[in-house]
Formats: structure tokens, sequence, C-alpha cells
């Protein structure tokens, strides 16, 4: 009875990706432009958090470890704000860009900024996630995790 | 909808499965399931946001200023409410001393009693 949850979120989790298009939780797979990856950067710390907060709030873990994931998120966030920073130029400029107003030689500057920005928090989102992970036991290893994970 | 979907899965998957079981393959069946079984349960809770997030980015066509204004919102309040959590952590006991026991601890072995060396004739 005990391995009979886990095999039935296995089956939910593999009828997911055959119902969902396009579907293997990678967010960086279907982003097209540098915003859309940034954005994916955005929205993939932004879902760790979630754990991550579960994780720090949850008085049956490890005081060290919830500390650890609070200093992941501290260290992640100013990272994670440039990005937004550097995100929310990047449509200033296009938007000047496609009035008329700008210069694409300044929109070239604006995705360069926005692509270093993303790589960083690329990092930050897998030192969150990382942190969090540490929660569970990594008693059996899968191949298959890299599908869900691979991205970030 | 979720038993169906299961039903649908269970359906599609028997006949690989068999297959792979009529050709001696049984433990690579077993080990198979095993692994997605390990995958969801760790990715359960990451899982469906992930998907919802790919799903999202699959539609879209360039960044939605106010749908990445909201998302910005949300990550400024759970980050506010992690480290507000994190103050909440109780520190760590003092670590106990090395030092070994104080006097009136237990005695070393072979020192009590005393007794038995008067019987010897």
């Amino acid at each position: 009875m005990t391995h009979s949850r886990p095999m039935l979120l296995g089956v939910l989790a593999m009828m997911v990706c055959l119902v969902l298009p396009g579907c293997a939780s990678n967010p960086f797979s279907q982003a097209k432009g540098a915003d859309e990856v940034a954005f994916a950067a955005l929205g993939s710390y932004q879902i760790f958090q979630k754990q991550a907060l579960k994780v720090v709030q949850d008085q049956s873990l490890p005081n060290d470890l919830r500390r650890a994931v609070a200093a992941a998120d501290a260290a992640a966030f100013p990272v994670i704000k440039a990005l937004d920073g550097a995100l929310t130029t990047f449509l200033d400029v296009q938007a000047q860009v496609d009035a008329g107003t700008s210069t694409k030689a300044k929109l070239a500057i604006a995705v360069a900024n926005l692509q270093d920005w993303t790589a960083k928090a690329q990092a930050a989102v897998k030192a969150l996630r990382d942190s969090v992970r540490k929660k569970k036991p990594t008693a059996r290893a899968t191949p298959l995790e890299p599908l869900i994970y691979r991205s970030v | 909808m979720s038993l169906t979907l299961v039903i649908s899965a269970l359906r599609a998957l028997a006949p690989l499965a068999s297959v792979f079981v009529r050709e001696g393959h049984g433990d690579r069946v077993e080990r198979a399931l095993n692994s997605i079984a390990t995958l969801a349960e760790r990715g359960e809770e990451a899982f469906g946001e992930l998907s919802g997030l790919t799903t999202r980015l699959q539609q879209m066509e360039g960044v939605d200023r106010v749908e990445k204004e909201r998302l910005w919102e949300e990550i400024e309040s759970l980050h506010a409410a992690i480290q507000a959590a994190a103050k909440l952590i109780p520190p760590d006991p003092p670590a106990p001393p090395a030092d070994p026991p104080a006097d009136g601890g237990t005695p070393p072995a072979g020192e009590s009693g005393g007794s038995g060396e008067g019987n010897q004739s």
C-alpha cells in the first residue's frame, strides 16, 4: 500500500506530460526571445520561492536547513531584482524602438544586459532549488530526473 | 477527471509493459516505474507549476508588462515572507561541553565493592 501513492503520482506525472503540449517542466525550452528567457527565470524563481517559504515555516525540519533556504533566497533576491530591472529596461527600449524614438543599437545593449542578468539569475534559481530539495532524502537516483530540472 | 486520466495512462502503458515483461525485462519495467515514481515524488511540489509556466511560455509572444509586474510583486512578497519566517527560527542551543564528567559521576569499573578477597584461604 505504501508504494501505491508514489506510483499513482508517477502515472499522473506521465499523464500530464502526455496531455500538456511541450511539457517537460522546462520553462526555458519554450522561451523564444531574451525577454521570454528572462521571464522564465523570474517565473522559475517564484515557483521555488513558494517551496522555500514552506520549508522555512516548517518547524519539523532542522533549523539549519531552514536557515540555509532563507539564506539562499536572500542571496538570490538582489540578482532577481536586477534581472527584473533589466527586463523592464528592455521592454522600455523595445517600445521606444517600435515608436521610432530609440535606436536598435540601444536595444542591442539592453538585450546584452538582459542576457547577462538572466545567466546570473539562472545560477541563483539553481542555488535556491538545490537548497529547497535538501529537505528530501536522495535515497534513490533516477535517470529521468533531469527531465524535470534540466533547465535550472 | 483524474481517474479517467489514470485509466487512460494505464491503458496506454499496459501493452508496452507487457511486451517488456514477456521478453524477460520485467526488472526494467519495475525500475522504470520506480524511477517515474521517484521523479514524481521528488518533483510533485514544483512539477505542476513548472509545467504551467512552460505552457504559458509556449503561448507567449513576447513578455506582457502587466504580467511581469504581477510576477515581480509576488516575488517581492514571497521574499519578504521568507525572510520574516527566517527571523522566527529559534537559535540552536549551545553545544554541550566536551569535558569529562565532574566528580560524582559513574565510578570506574572494578573499583566498586571490594568484597571477595577475604574468602581466600
